[in-house]
């Protein structure tokens, strides 16, 4: 457990000090102390101090009395004096001196605890093995633990109708407007809802849906204490404030803006790279979504400086009536070549004057309005609204503001219908580029209710996120309790869906402590991707691995929604339960090596580690058992490596629940 | 199980592919509470049978060698000596062939002495000169645009050839060893039932870890124990049996797990070839994937590919090639003899070349210093075995390799011949996102390459 030499990352010395605090001394090895001058000793101390607390909190699992917890507080408090003035002190056996005062400490600290005491700590070091350095895998958190320990798994009362641990007796929120859509239709239909999702199916379901990542089991076990009865909505806006939600949903947006560099749309590198960072930004900053749209749709400029003409740029072929296409697919949902009404047919006139020109900048490219007058500029809009385009006004700007305007049919529901997919699973028209007549919304009230609260709320996305996330409708379990195919269409349940194939390859990353190490060997100029660049936040879809192919990655070829497969097949199971680089992860993964003696000696606080992180909730009884059971009977690596692997192989796992 | 085997159904993405245009069917299905994939499945199978062969198949397997990068056309099988340093570097001495009149070059000696087993396309062009337009020209046979992104050839055979047609092996009918190209999609809008399977690993090291079917340390009782693991810790598969998810994922589970317990994955272990087989196609893994070929040919795989990167030779061109050759060079003429001592070249169809060759004026100016650019204009492919005859030149470029002089040949002629040897009718069409069959291959430009055909 030792690591020698200078501890460069806060996080990795917290794990060094306080391992060496428990194992230095119990095992004889020389704790790991701080080395240096000045500021980076200074930081240490800090970091000392933070340990400490962290230390008492590891203790305080052990369930001290008051006196105990007095004496342990006085015991750190007395040893990082000493230490601070070892260091003070100086000269070249600082070291020495301070690995001197931990081991001190910590014996001292043990001598406090009874019997029954040192033989729960003794437990609790072996697990403490799997303290993470930073970067390391989320399989064995040391802090973690110290709350585990210091809070036992909720009560799960069985009630009729409710299964445990998925769902719990509700409603928690009150019923909202999206609620009294949605159960109109169902008891119209005479389908019964299924009931509320647990708090531990919620923090996970909603932070997929979100973030495209796992919640931490820290994140967990805080949002299961948290009593606030409002915690669930707290949870969603804090959500929408972190970077990886503007990650995630800039993947969901460059899916159908067709961001790659190469074949068929040839944005190239640098295109790619401005084109997605502008789209980033905006919803980071929650771009007014007519803002968004009117700006992709009327820009002119150069690829690198202006980066919205990039979406004239990212379609396969750019003649006209290619380009309403990809603006009618994109904005309108609606799939031209399905529309043989004229007035969808005059929808390519407002995007006859897209110039595109190269400048002596290599692989830039202007887009504008070419300012030739229309040979006839009567048109009428898909709404069949006669329009005379002014020669003095880019055509395409004509269509933004027709598109735009408050009360078009065609723009609002889309979108709200875009998102209501991405979060809940299947669209209220399904799918959700395919607006026409003959496929209608499967619940009209509600779309329209999504879409004039989009419209009064001066096009929040955010808005619209929240009325669908803190609805008890988005809260259902997923476990329908009929075959009717009508209850999904009218949202009877969560729907239950692999996540995606980006998602799932950071899952696991963060679980094994991974990175895939993306590169870009061609065009030129090259991309460099850091190492550690999550792979949902990869601009370019033409990068890829051969996982991201097998797990359904989409192309970005053409901007249909349905580009991305959510098909499971035999090789991405074989992939689970048979690859070489997958199973290499679990049995390298350092920290699992120690758990087998772990889950024997105490198989309820190792199996809630390994639930907690992988599945995102407290084990049942039963399962806590089996995992016992399994490990009892072979108590080696192999058997929790083995365990592992399990998790990882359950449809919980992969699939948003 | 056999039966399903690699040929999920199609899924949702291509039903709505299919269609987009006709419009009534998904209305259809949603009505009928159907599930969505069934109608799907019989309409493309209805459009592949419509389309099937009316040719006699003279090939049961093609083993594609792609050049990713960009083979020099004029170091390899066309070689120009006439204009000089500037053209030809130090590769100033072809070689005779064992076919009189022909020469290739002075790196490939083992191919020289096989020259009757194939036939060289010299006139082959497209003018492109990007890497992944190229490539996609090269693999589809179809100009890019159209709105459509069609499928690589090897797709095409997994349409035809594969699980629709009567395919039953557990190996998929379309494997490339051992990654995928990446920069095109192999398969096209036919989607990722017909996408290639991709080894991974490494043939050139035992095991060679075919990735999902050979794993390392695991061994058949501690997956079984595994299995049984899972079972007892899948708590939402219970809770949520009847979730449509949950049912195709068991579903997938139980071909999976027979994929991995089947006797045929043997095919993979090449430690059964024994040394002096391993050493004669060469301890590299392109020689090894070679073989490796050989063996997924003779349980029946119709589509290999061996992606074999490496000659985009901007830079240190002659330094590489020296490199490269001689190691291509062995393989490919062991694999010829191979094929041939065992009777398969019959009905085994090997088509090397890349997405476009190299400019035959050598760029000795810095930063090159002795590069060689993409050159779409004009190179040159082989086809050897399975209903071509070998021995055959066929077109020619001028004197410095720059242009096509005779014979001009397109790769929907290339392409296009090669299906009819499989029996696969280039004409037929295929179901697609606009809902209206397109053709297989583009028509031929050039025409296809019947003049070799025996």
């Amino acid at each position: 457990m030792h690591r020698s030499g200078m501890c460069k990352a806060r996080t990795e010395f917290l794990g060094c000090c306080l391992i060496a605090l428990t194992l230095g001394a119990v095992c004889g090895h020389a704790p790991c102390a701080p080395e240096g001058q000045g500021g980076r000793r200074q930081a240490a101390r800090a970091a000392w101090h933070e340990d400490a607390v962290i230390a008492l909190r590891l203790f305080a699992g052990l369930e001290l009395t008051e006196e105990q917890k007095a004496g342990l507080q006085t015991l750190l408090r007395d040893s990082q004096a000493q230490t601070r003035a070892a260091e003070e002190a100086g000269g070249p056996n600082t070291t020495t001196e301070v690995g001197r005062i931990q081991q001190e400490t910590y014996q001292k600290a043990l001598q406090m605890l009874n019997p029954e005491q040192r033989t729960e700590l003794s437990l609790r070091v072996l697990i403490a093995q799997m303290a993470p350095p930073a970067g390391q895998p989320a399989l064995g958190d040391l802090q973690l633990l110290a709350l585990l320990t210091a809070k036992p798994p909720p009560p799960r009362g069985e009630q009729p109708g409710i299964i445990v641990p998925f769902e719990q007796p509700g409603p928690v929120t009150p019923l909202t407007g999206v609620d009294n859509h949605v159960l109109a239709a169902l008891k119209a239909a005479g389908i019964e809802p299924t009931p509320l999702c647990s708090d531990e199916v919620f923090i996970r379901r909603v932070t997929l849906d979100l973030t495209g990542q796992l919640p931490t089991a820290r994140e967990v076990l805080d949002f299961l204490a948290d009593q606030r009865p409002d915690k669930r909505a707290a949870l969603v806006d804090r959500l929408m404030e972190r970077t990886t939600f503007a990650d995630y949903q800039t993947m969901k947006w460059c899916d159908i803006l067709r961001v790659k560099s190469e074949f068929p749309i040839n944005l190239w590198p640098n295109g790619v790279a401005t084109y997605h960072r502008w789209v980033r930004e905006a919803i980071a900053t929650n771009m007014p979504y007519d803002e968004f749209a009117h700006e992709l749709l009327s820009a002119s400029g150069s690829d690198f400086r202006t980066p919205s003409v990039n979406f004239y740029r990212a379609v396969e072929q750019r003649d006209p009536g290619s380009l309403a296409e990809a603006v009618a697919l994109t904005f309108m949902g609606t799939r031209l070549r399905n529309r043989p009404d004229e007035q969808f047919k005059q929808m390519e006139v407002f995007f006859t004057r897209v110039g595109y020109k190269k400048t002596v900048e290599w692989k830039d490219e202007h887009v504008y309005w070419t300012r030739e007058p229309l040979e006839n500029p009567d048109v009428v809009f898909p709404d069949a609204t006669a329009v005379s385009i002014p020669f003095d006004q880019d055509p395409r700007r004509v269509f933004a503001d027709w598109l735009t305007a408050g009360d078009n049919e065609w723009f609002a529901p889309v979108v709200c219908n875009r998102i209501w997919y991405w979060l809940m699973g299947r669209g209220i028209v399904d799918p959700t580029d395919d607006f026409r007549p003959d496929n209608p919304p499967s619940n009209p009230a509600l779309l329209a209710y999504l879409a004039s609260e989009l419209i009064d709320s001066d096009y929040d996305l955010r808005h619209v996120y929240r009325l669908i996330l803190n609805s008890r409708t988005y809260q259902q379990s997923s476990a329908a309790r009929t075959a009717d195919p009508r209850a999904e269409a009218l949202f009877a349940h969560y729907v239950m869906r692999p996540v995606e194939a980006e998602v799932l390859q950071d899952a696991l990353c963060a679980i094994f402590g991974r990175n895939i190490g993306y590169s870009s060997p061609i065009p030129e100029p090259f991309t460099y991707i850091p190492d550690a660049q999550t792979t949902v936040s990869m601009a370019d879809a033409s990068i890829s691995s051969p996982f991201l192919e097998v797990f359904g990655r989409p192309t970005r070829d053409s901007g249909f929604e349905v580009d991305r497969s959510t098909k499971i097949t035999e090789s991405q199971r074989m992939y689970f339960i048979n690859s070489t680089e997958l199973n290499g992860w679990i049995q390298n993964t350092w920290q699992l090596q120690s758990l087998a003696p772990a889950m024997g000696r105490d198989p309820a606080a190792t199996s809630a580690m390994l639930w907690l992180t992988l599945l995102s909730r407290y084990p049942t009884d039963a399962e806590t058992a089996a995992a016992a059971e399994f490990v009892k009977a072979s108590p080696t690596r192999e058997s929790i490596q083995d365990l592992v692997w399990a998790l990882i192989n359950t449809r919980e796992f992969f699939c948003k629940h | 199980m056999q039966e399903r085997g690699w040929q999920a159904e199609l899924s949702r993405r291509d039903f709505l592919r299919l269609g987009l245009g006709a419009a009534a069917l998904p209305l259809l299905a949603r009505l009928d509470g159907l599930a969505m994939a069934a109608p799907a499945q019989t309409g493309a199978q209805a459009a592949a049978t419509a389309a099937a062969p009316k040719i006699t198949a003279k090939a049961n397997s093609v083993i594609q060698i792609w050049l990713w990068g960009g083979p020099s056309h004029v170091d390899t099988f066309d070689p120009k000596p006439g204009p000089g340093r500037d053209y030809c570097g130090p590769l100033d001495s072809p070689i005779d062939t064992n076919v009189p009149g022909v020469q290739i070059s002075q790196l490939l000696p083992r191919l020289a002495e096989q020259a009757d087993k194939y036939s060289i396309i010299r006139g082959m062009t497209h003018g492109i000169n990007g890497h992944e337009t190229a490539a996609y020209r090269v693999q589809t046979g179809h100009e890019p645009g159209h709105g459509l992104v069609y499928p690589g050839i090897g797709a095409i055979a997994a349409l035809f050839k594969g699980y629709d047609h009567g395919y039953k092996s557990s190996i998929p009918p379309y494997v490339v060893l051992t990654t995928p190209q990446g920069r095109f999609s192999e398969s096209g809008f036919l989607g990722p039932k017909y996408r290639p399977f991709a080894t991974g690993g490494d043939p050139n090291r035992d095991p060679f870890l075919v990735e999902g079917f050979v794993v390392q340390g695991i061994s058949s009782e501690r997956r079984e124990r595994r299995r049984q693991l899972l079972a007892s810790v899948d708590t939402l598969a219970h809770a949520a049996a009847t979730v449509p998810i949950v049912a195709e994922t068991n579903q997938a589970d139980e071909n999976a797990y027979a994929l991995i317990n089947s006797e045929e994955l043997k095919v993979f272990d090449l430690t059964t070839e024994g040394d002096a087989m391993r050493e004669q196609y060469g301890r590299n893994r392109f020689g090894q994937s070679c073989l490796m070929a050989r063996r997924l040919v003779e349980i029946g795989v119709p589509y290999i590919t061996i992606n074999y990167g490496g000659w985009d030779t901007h830079k240190r061109h002659f330094e590489t090639i020296g490199r490269m050759q001689p190691e291509m060079d062995r393989a490919m003429a062991t694999l010829l003899v191979d094929l041939e001592n065992r009777g398969l070249l019959e009905s085994t169809i090997v088509w090397w070349g890349g997405e476009f060759g190299r400019t035959p004026r050598v760029q000795w100016e810095p930063p090159w210093n002795g590069g060689r650019n993409h050159f779409g204009p004009a190179f040159c492919t082989v086809l050897a075995g399975g209903g071509f005859k070998g021995g055959c030149v066929v077109g020619a470029t001028n004197a410095t390799g720059e242009q096509v002089a005779e014979r001009p040949t397109y790769p929907e002629d290339a392409l296009g011949s090669i299906l009819m040897l499989l029996g696969i009718d280039p004409d037929a069409k295929m179901p697609n996102p606009e809902g209206i069959d397109v053709p297989v291959m583009a028509p031929p430009k050039g025409g296809r390459l019947t003049e070799i055909m025996v």
